[in-house]
């Protein structure tokens, strides 16, 4: 009888963790395989697939599907049943009791150029904004490693020692640990923001609709650009310099607006942060970092430009000419011109 | 004798000399001109080409595959614009099936209700399992979906995703059993495909007709395999190679119960004779 009490205890003191890690809606029943999926009447593919593993692995995975699904009810499933990004789910934020949702993600975006109600804009057709998943994927956990060894699923097997002194659950200490220290880095390299942004800020279509002018590739022809396409460890992305320090990654402002990291006035004061160029003075404000090569728009940078590729290829190409001519007069050296 | 092989050496070290000069001459082009960014920016409106024109476009690129460094692992997996969820390892598409070649991957499109699960079933089923019935002498074998040869000894005791593996049936010719997938039979369809566009209309009907002679009418529906009972299953599904645990779960109350469900979804209530449609009469 006392073993089935303390069996009984133990089950309710584990449960939250238990049902959050089992499957306990069954969705996985039919959307653990890889290729349910149908093409759309617009004609695109739709994937139902749900990857379990990855999936378990990321910031998300402890929600249930119904909580970000709530409009499906039934199986069949409704049909449209989008997902709302600002529904509140089953998690609890510990110091207020408050359940979780990205309601504060929504209030950055409102003050940020990506809404159409934004004051700065060129067009403010709300179609042409950008919605959560056209920037986000389920974020992946990015572990801190701070030991040599570690495990599996990234984490380091002497700091998960430390936890377990304390506390038992093994489920919740590593998911602990991968949430905190996720937390605690970048939870995307620059190659990877430079990939979210380009899908709207290099795409022709975007910049046409908005009157932008291709951004990334004027930043990939920077030292910036250089360095983080070589992987360079601490090179900067766009939210580096587009988000002022200690700032949401969603308050991206116009350069128009006082509030913005490179509003001109400050724009100095984004670089010498103390991880890029401390010692920098209110001048690196004035350096131009998305330089359009167009007579109109710069006409100094356009025929400094001019410049420099008039005199590197004028003085490269008939050096090669002449060099390939003379490699050409020693393998055929008794050729003459026709009299 | 020495001068003409000096000389030879020499012609070779121009003729290496030239490569790179017009390699690096290129190079330099390239590193000089790139700031100048020359594609064509659109401008104007009727630059901005359709929805449809946009998806041809996006159809025939080749996959974009993206890399999510973990620190500890890195995830690569196909760039879905859109799409929230991390799907991992690729598809292992099927280059050997004869139906494919035209119809695709994801063939099933019509009903609405189980076109998603139907393509589900076409990683580890061919199309002829459910679209060729077989009455008698029922046979069917499991081929590897990237050389198309026969896998002997199944031994299938969990769900099958992104399978290696397809199931054929077999066609039962004069005591012999044939892969509908026979050579002959590859060997003509890829003949009609190389000829349908300069054939007349007539003979590409007759060669239609000839490729899809032993599809049948109605194909094998959800619940003939997800029966009640291993005997009631259309497949023989200890024959082909499936183990005792993983029969039970495809015979299941959840799976034959979801199957009957989507049943009812699918044949609506107006076309059942005698019933009224609440749903609806509700919301008037």
């Amino acid at each position: 009888m006392h073993f089935f009490f303390v069996n009984m205890l133990i089950l309710f003191l584990l449960s939250p963790f238990i049902s959050y890690a089992l499957d306990d809606e069954n969705c996985l029943l039919c959307h653990k395989y890889r290729t349910l999926s149908r093409i759309d009447e617009k004609g695109k593919s739709r994937i139902y697939y749900i990857n379990d593993s990855l999936f378990h692995s990321s910031v998300h995975g402890r929600v249930k599907c119904s909580e970000c699904h709530s409009g499906i009810t039934k199986i069949p499933h409704e049909e449209n049943t989008k997902v709302n990004c600002l529904n509140e789910c089953h998690i609890t934020e510990p110091t207020e009791d408050k359940r979780f949702s990205h309601k504060n993600v929504e209030d950055a975006i409102m003050n940020s150029v990506h809404n159409n109600k934004y004051p700065l804009l060129r067009n403010a057709n709300s179609d042409f904004f950008p919605k959560c998943t056209d920037c986000h994927n389920n974020p992946l956990f990015k572990p801190i490693q701070i030991f040599k060894d570690i495990t599996d699923e990234g984490q380091s097997p002497k700091a998960l020692a430390r936890c377990n002194l304390c506390h038992k659950d093994t489920k919740f200490i590593k998911y602990f640990y991968n949430h905190v220290s996720h937390r605690l880095h970048a939870s995307k390299n620059n190659k990877e923001i430079v990939r979210m942004c380009e899908r709207c800020h290099a795409n022709n279509e975007m910049l046409s609709k908005h009157k932008l002018k291709n951004a990334i590739a004027t930043y990939k022809d920077t030292f910036h650009g250089k360095a983080a396409e070589f992987d360079y460890k601490g090179s900067p992305d766009c939210i580096d310099c587009h988000v002022k320090e200690n700032e949401s990654a969603h308050s991206i402002r116009s350069y128009k607006d006082p509030n913005s990291s490179i509003y001109s006035k400050d724009r100095w004061k984004t670089c010498a942060k103390t991880g890029c160029h401390p010692d920098a003075k209110p001048a690196i404000g004035g350096v131009r970092m998305h330089v359009v090569i167009n007579k109109d728009l710069y006409p100094y940078e356009y025929y400094t430009a001019l410049g420099f590729t008039a005199l590197t290829l004028g003085a490269y190409f008939p050096l090669a000419i002449l060099l390939i001519l003379e490699l050409i007069r020693e393998i055929f050296p008794n050729i003459k011109r026709r009299k | 004798m020495s001068g003409n092989k000096s000389s030879l050496i020499k012609k070779v070290y121009a003729l290496i000399g030239i490569v790179i000069l017009v390699y690096s001459s290129y190079i330099v082009y390239v590193l000089v001109t790139h700031i100048w960014h020359f594609e064509k920016p659109m401008q104007h409106s009727q630059d901005i080409i359709s929805e449809e024109e946009k998806l041809f476009k996006e159809m025939v690129k080749e996959k974009k595959m993206v890399e999510y460094n973990l620190g500890y692992k890195v995830i690569k997996q196909e760039d879905l614009e859109n799409h929230f969820h991390h799907v991992g390892n690729e598809v292992i598409h099927d280059n050997f099936n004869l139906c494919i070649k035209c119809h695709g991957d994801i063939p099933h499109d019509k009903n609405k209700a189980i076109r998603a699960f139907l393509n589900m079933h076409s990683d580890f089923f061919s199309c002829e399992v459910c679209h060729i019935r077989l009455e008698k002498n029922k046979k069917f074998i499991w081929y590897n979906k990237k050389d198309g040869k026969e896998v002997k000894n199944s031994n299938i005791k969990a769900y099958l995703s992104n399978s290696e593996n397809k199931l054929l049936p077999l066609e039962y010719i004069e005591g012999k059993y044939e892969r509908y997938d026979s050579d002959s039979k590859n060997k003509f369809v890829e003949e009609f495909r190389k000829v349908i566009s300069e054939i007349s209309s007539d003979k590409k009907s007759q060669g239609l007709k000839l490729i899809h002679r032993n599809v049948s009418k109605k194909p094998i529906s959800c619940d003939e395999c997800h029966s009640n009972t291993l005997q009631q299953s259309y497949l023989p599904l200890s024959e082909i190679g499936y183990k005792e645990e993983r029969i039970v779960q495809i015979l299941s109350n959840e799976v034959v119960g979801m199957v009957n469900k989507y049943k009812e979804f699918y044949i609506p209530n107006f076309l059942k004779p005698g019933t009224i449609n609440h749903e609806n009469s509700d919301k008037k």
